[in-house]
């Protein structure tokens, strides 16, 4: 159960920390037509690429955010068995 | 009382002191953690010594003097502790220290006695946030496209904060009403499974 706990945080950071560099880089992008032939970096393309992915980035990250608690809840019961069955 | 709180309260005298209390009904204590702590042990003890080791000793107290009788020559016998002597506990007639009065009983064996709460705090969490992401979520929705549609707006001067945050609102609402709902369906499975559990259990009792 730790095993899970511990690959759930990776999850989350990973995941909410991806959705919260694509919303950053959605609010402070350049907003208007960008002309032809203008420079864009590639990070710029990349993460505009990746926007898409934004729901699902945040759909995982909170998914696995959920399973933390989840994991302690599972946790609290096993430790409280003996004690329920009594 | 301690010896109640550590053999089960009601029925204090279904701990036969032969035996190790832990394997006996009527133990309150951490079952997991005193079988750990046995099995980290060295050497291996008695029944008789776990039980002496695990069952609360009587302390000493301010106002409770040993009492030494005089012997027939005159000369007083030696002092001996003696446990009991509180009023209180000479009315009900228990010989052993009352742990909820006395400082000097060490905290760990009085924490260890606690009865368990028996609500699990962490699913009620879950509950509160699952209801909170599936609520917020069809707020947030319902803002979005009540914005979208209130008015026109121009590109030209490029595209205006409000609509980007509506665009951020309509992608961020499906998430927190998708993981909302399945907090939601989780905690639910997860009662049945508890519930289907004790009802086995009952059936196997009677």
């Amino acid at each position: 159960m730790k095993r899970f706990a511990w690959a759930a945080v990776i999850v989350a950071i990973v995941a909410l920390g991806l959705a919260g560099l694509l919303v950053w880089h959605t609010l402070t992008s350049p907003r208007g037509y960008v002309a032809v032939g203008e420079a864009v970096p590639p990070y710029f393309v990349l993460l505009t690429q990746l926007r898409g992915w934004l729901p699902v980035l945040l759909t995982v990250g909170l998914g696995a955010a959920m399973c933390i608690p989840f994991a302690l809840a599972v946790q609290w019961n096993r430790s409280h068995r003996a004690s329920l069955i009594r | 009382m301690a010896a109640d709180d550590a053999t089960g309260g009601d029925a204090p005298e279904s701990i036969d002191p032969r035996y190790n209390p832990v394997f006996q009904r009527g133990y309150r204590g951490d079952v997991r953690r005193s079988l750990r702590a046995g099995v980290g042990r060295g050497e291996r003890e008695s029944g008789t010594q776990r039980v002496q080791r695990e069952m609360p000793r009587p302390v000493s107290r301010p106002g409770s003097q040993p009492i030494s009788r005089p012997l027939s020559n005159g000369e007083h016998a030696p002092d001996a502790p003696m446990a009991g002597t509180d009023r209180r506990e000479r009315e009900s007639g228990s010989t052993t220290p009352n742990v909820d009065d006395d400082p000097s009983v060490d905290d760990e064996g009085a924490e260890r006695y606690l009865p368990p709460p028996r609500t699990n705090p962490y699913v009620v969490a879950l509950w509160v946030i699952g209801i909170a992401l599936s609520v917020c979520g069809v707020l947030v929705q319902w803002w979005a496209q009540l914005s979208q549609f209130s008015g026109a707006f121009s590109v030209q001067n490029g595209v205006p904060l409000r609509v980007l945050l509506v665009s951020l609102a309509n992608t961020v609402s499906g998430p927190m009403i998708t993981v909302g709902m399945a907090t939601i369906v989780g905690l639910i499975f997860m009662a049945a499974t508890r519930s289907r559990n004790t009802s086995s259990r009952g059936r196997d009792a009677s």
